[in-house]
């Protein structure tokens, strides 16, 4: 059930218990009139130590409200209204706010898109990252700075002792993005999760912070990394889940995953994705755009939109098929073999 | 302006170019200084002809784009749409000259009208300059909408009332409606979700098919320059680095930097 | 947050599928959509809000009654009834009593409420055209105008405005002209930075650029773009500065500032009323009230086309 299991049953443990267990997600918005959006409809997964899982999705997929549910940093118009998120052995989700407040930002650490705007712009580097270390009573002054330099050496900033006295502004755009990793990283928390870490940055840091990434992955931390890139997903990220209108519509190993898509959607995105090299290769669009979550269609809410749909099967709702150990796909076509 | 020579590409002088940068500079003085956003760069679009220009944040690429529209004076250079230096012309005459180039933006929903219905807004350059009358304006503005892909049943409703597709699509045939032969796109699809994206390209790729037109086409993104550009030129630090042909230059880059680039892209199939 | 803001915004040709489930372009939605411009989207806002909206009511009753008042009101704003002065609420011929002359005071609240919306509705009218065009002219044109202009507000906005007003009075006498041009001066120095600033704000935006791109001159993107942009901000502060209005109106009034008796003004009745406070309360209550009830009104108003304008609402 697992999608933590490994591929090719070389490396990974067998039986690993996981970081995080998501289980039956549901999270809505309150609206002024009618009935609440379901942003996050049912939402599963797993994630390993030592693993990274991408979520990907399209804006509106309900990827970050997932992420959000999970950290229980919803806005109040939001409320999760079913589901569990076991993380050390605790529901996330139950924890009294003050727990909450200790897990995150010590057991778990965060990576935004835009640290220009995650940053706080009138704190030192220094402050911004001891600050972590000393809410949460890990070490004393004098250690923390020390832990501050390091971290900001490990992510790669040069000359980190001059540099942990300056302000996030005076910093260029890749610097700040690999400040705020430092930042996420101090305390060594066991999970990380980045939301659009390498959107807002060049193609060639984007690389510089994947590697930086995948350092920590080693290391054993888990990562979930939100992205619409399926370039990122691929080159980092060992499972993935695809997400569309707020549920989980196929998850697999991710290069299982883009070599044999099992859900329509899925292909719809790979032909969607424009590449270095594909001149040749027709673009094949997905028609329409993403449901409004308030006109949510019936049923497979991709069927509108799907050039494989067959009705009225499609009209009915779409449970997540297990197709092997490791995949499963909200398609009742799915395990059709001949996908 | 200051008599200069351009640097001659071979072929260049025989080239019909609908626009060409001659040696633009431009220099930004900001409080910290003087900035050179974009340096001795020459670059021509052949009627015709795409032509990409890709670079990384703050390589100077929209700066370019603003430079060849007339949207910023050079700071020294001179941009020649069709044979006129842009800095000779102004006022009255300039607006003229601007019908026969537009330009589509980043972000489709800051560039359209937010108090104009999606037909009003596609009219509106028509309006600018007198084009018609107000039922042959709306008339071929639904016309227009159609060809984009929007649903003239549509016509009538708000920007805010679409998705930043649809946005962009509205977007796209404004900047058709006055025919313009030359057509600028400052990162099109880069604010578009992925799938949104294809069909903005598709698009834009038919239209330059259909309509002949020329396009100078900017973008971070190498993919999709590879794909609709004829000649492509990388930008960096406000210099081209290097220019050629697409197939060429994706197929064995030369400058260090254009390799880079290229090796830092992520594939996404195998 | 941004999932949830798309959620909000419609897609026309988002395909769906019809009852008989066939694939088809949106049939079903086009019964639901309508058009809506942020006009109509903050009217829809200003609607939803129920206090604002009762607020509005009562203040176009308020409007209708001061228009109406030589029809309304049972006598005469200065018309005497001697015999019976400073009876009491209720009395034959005077339900809300009269004053120390004789005076009907229902009447004469109904003709200082016709003043105090004259004055504060001609004021803030004159401070937002003087605003506008200021505002607009400076932060569009920019250079040394801009400079010109602002420095030339910032020194109408370190003089006091009351004492402005005042001296203004002073000048031009005790006329309702005068406290519209009293008031209206000393207000839209305040709300030409704001114009201003929002100027400065909405030039950044692409859309103004794409203006210059597709060839409209420097007046049209002012006038036709930038302007209809502003103007909502601009409703917003408006609407709060009319009770201001009203109050500096009493204000002046009560100061004996205000305009020329016999005409009635909330000022001067309630400034009348405190001397007769112990014998004749009521002199003091009916104007005192329905200054306080506008004040409240028009306040509430402005709250809510201020949340009809803000562009958080639309993330529900």
């Amino acid at each position: 059930m697992t999608m933590t299991e490994p591929r090719d049953g070389a490396t990974a443990p067998t039986a690993t218990e996981p970081l995080l267990h998501v289980a039956d997600l549901h999270t809505e918005f309150r609206r002024e009139q009618g009935e609440p959006l379901r942003a996050v409809d049912g939402v599963s997964f797993d994630i390993a130590p030592g693993r990274a899982l991408a979520i990907v999705g399209e804006s509106g997929s309900g990827k970050s409200v997932t992420m959000r549910t999970v950290l229980r940093l919803l806005p109040r118009t939001a409320r999760t209204t079913a589901g569990t998120a076991r993380f050390q052995g605790r529901d996330l989700l139950t924890l009294s706010a003050r727990d909450m407040r200790r897990v995150r930002g010590r057991d778990i650490g965060m990576v935004f898109q835009n640290a220009m705007e995650a940053m706080n712009p009138t704190l030192t580097l220094e402050r911004q990252l001891t600050e972590h270390l000393l809410w949460h009573g890990i070490c004393g002054k004098a250690e923390a700075k020390k832990r501050a330099v390091q971290a900001l050496a490990d992510v790669g900033i040069p000359e980190p002792e001059r540099r942990i006295r300056v302000y996030p502004f005076q910093l260029s755009g890749g610097m700040r993005q690999r400040a705020m990793i430092a930042m996420a990283m101090i305390t060594q928390p066991a999970l990380l999760i980045a939301d659009e870490p390498t959107t807002a940055v060049d193609v060639t840091v984007q690389r510089q912070i994947l590697d930086l990434l995948a350092g920590l992955k080693e290391r054993g931390t888990g990562i979930i990394m939100i992205t619409h890139d399926l370039g990122v997903a691929r080159y980092f990220c060992d499972d993935a889940v695809v997400m569309y209108a707020g549920r989980v519509v196929e998850r697999a190993p991710t290069r299982d995953l883009l070599d044999t898509p099992r859900h329509p959607y899925t292909r719809g995105l790979l032909g969607s994705s424009v590449e270095v090299g594909g001149r040749d290769r027709p673009l094949a669009p997905i028609p329409g755009s993403p449901p409004d979550l308030a006109r949510r269609p019936v049923g497979c809410a991709f069927h509108p939109r799907c050039a494989e749909a067959q009705l009225p099967r499609c009209r009915e709702d779409q449970e997540l098929i297990e197709i092997s150990t490791t995949r499963a796909a909200a398609c009742w076509r799915a395990g059709d073999d001949d996908d | 302006m200051t008599e200069t020579t351009p640097a001659v590409t071979p072929g260049e002088e025989t080239v019909d170019a609908i626009v060409r940068a001659e040696n633009v500079t431009k220099v930004f003085s900001t409080r910290a200084g003087d900035v050179r956003a974009v340096d001795d760069v020459s670059l021509w679009v052949a009627r015709g002809e795409t032509v990409g220009v890709v670079g990384e944040s703050g390589s100077g690429k929209s700066t370019v784009a603003r430079l060849l529209m007339g949207l910023q004076p050079c700071t020294s250079g001179r941009v020649v749409f069709d044979g006129r230096d842009l800095a000779s012309v102004q006022g009255r005459e300039l607006r003229v000259l601007r019908r026969r180039m537009q330009m589509v933006f980043q972000n489709p929903f800051g560039s359209l009208l937010p108090h104009y219905s999606a037909a009003a807004n596609v009219m509106e350059p028509m309006r600018l300059h007198g084009r018609g009358t107000k039922e042959s304006r709306r008339d071929r503005a639904v016309e227009l909408l159609d060809l984009v892909g929007v649903n003239p049943r549509f016509a009538d409703l708000y920007p805010t009332q679409f998705s930043g597709g649809q946005q962009q699509r509205i977007a796209i045939a404004r900047a058709l409606a006055l025919e313009p032969e030359l057509l600028v796109c400052d990162e099109p699809t880069s604010s578009l979700d992925v799938s949104i994206q294809a069909q903005i390209l598709s698009l834009i790729g038919d239209l330059q098919d259909r309509l002949g037109l020329s396009c100078l086409f900017i973008s971070h993104n190498l993919a999709v320059v590879e794909r609709l550009a004829d000649r492509v030129a990388v930008m960096s630090e406000g210099r081209i680095v290097e220019e050629g042909p697409a197939e060429q230059l994706f197929e064995s880059p030369q400058h260090p930097y254009t390799q880079r680039l290229l090796g830092a892209v992520l594939p996404v199939t195998s | 947050m941004g999932t949830i803001a798309t959620a909000e915004s419609l897609d026309p040709t988002g395909l769906t599928t019809d009852d008989d489930g066939h694939r088809d372009g949106a049939a079903d939605q086009l019964g639901t959509l309508r058009a809506r411009g942020p006009w109509a989207k903050a009217w829809d806002r200003f609607r939803r809000n129920r206090l604002a909206l009762i607020s509005l009511v009562f203040c176009g009753v308020l409007v209708v009654v001061a228009a109406a008042a030589p029809w309304i009101a049972p006598y005469h704003y200065s018309a005497t009834d001697y015999g019976s002065q400073l009876v009491g609420v209720g009395a034959d011929g005077h339900l809300l009593g009269t004053d120390q002359l004789g005076r009907d005071i229902l009447s004469r609240t109904i003709y200082g409420l016709r003043t105090a919306l004259i004055v504060a509705f001609g004021a803030e009218l004159l401070a937002l055209v003087c605003a506008l065009a200021v505002g607009l002219a400076a932060g569009y044109r920019g250079g040394r105008m801009e400079q010109g202009l602002m420095a030339f507000t910032d020194v109408m906005y370190a003089f006091p405005s009351y004492l402005f007003a005042i001296v203004m009075v002073a000048v031009l006498g005790r006329s309702i002209f005068a406290l519209i041009v009293a008031i209206g001066i000393a207000g839209w120095v305040t709300q030409a930075r704001l114009v201003r600033a929002q100027v400065l704000a909405i030039k950044q935006r692409e859309y103004v650029e794409a203006a210059r791109a597709m060839g409209a001159s420097g007046p049209t993107i002012a006038v036709r773009y930038i302007l209809p942009n502003a103007i909502g901000p601009m409703l917003v502060t408006t609407s709060f500065a009319i009770p201001a209005a009203i109050a500096a109106e009493a204000g002046l009034g009560l100061l004996g500032l205000g305009v020329q008796p016999p005409t009635p003004s909330w000022g001067g009745m309630i400034s009348e009323g405190t001397r007769y406070l112990l014998s004749a309360p009521h002199m003091l209550l009916a104007p005192a009230a329905v200054f306080a009830l506008a004040l409240l009104a028009f306040t509430w108003v402005g709250d809510g086309v201020r949340d009809a304008f803000d562009p958080r609402g639309d993330q529900r």
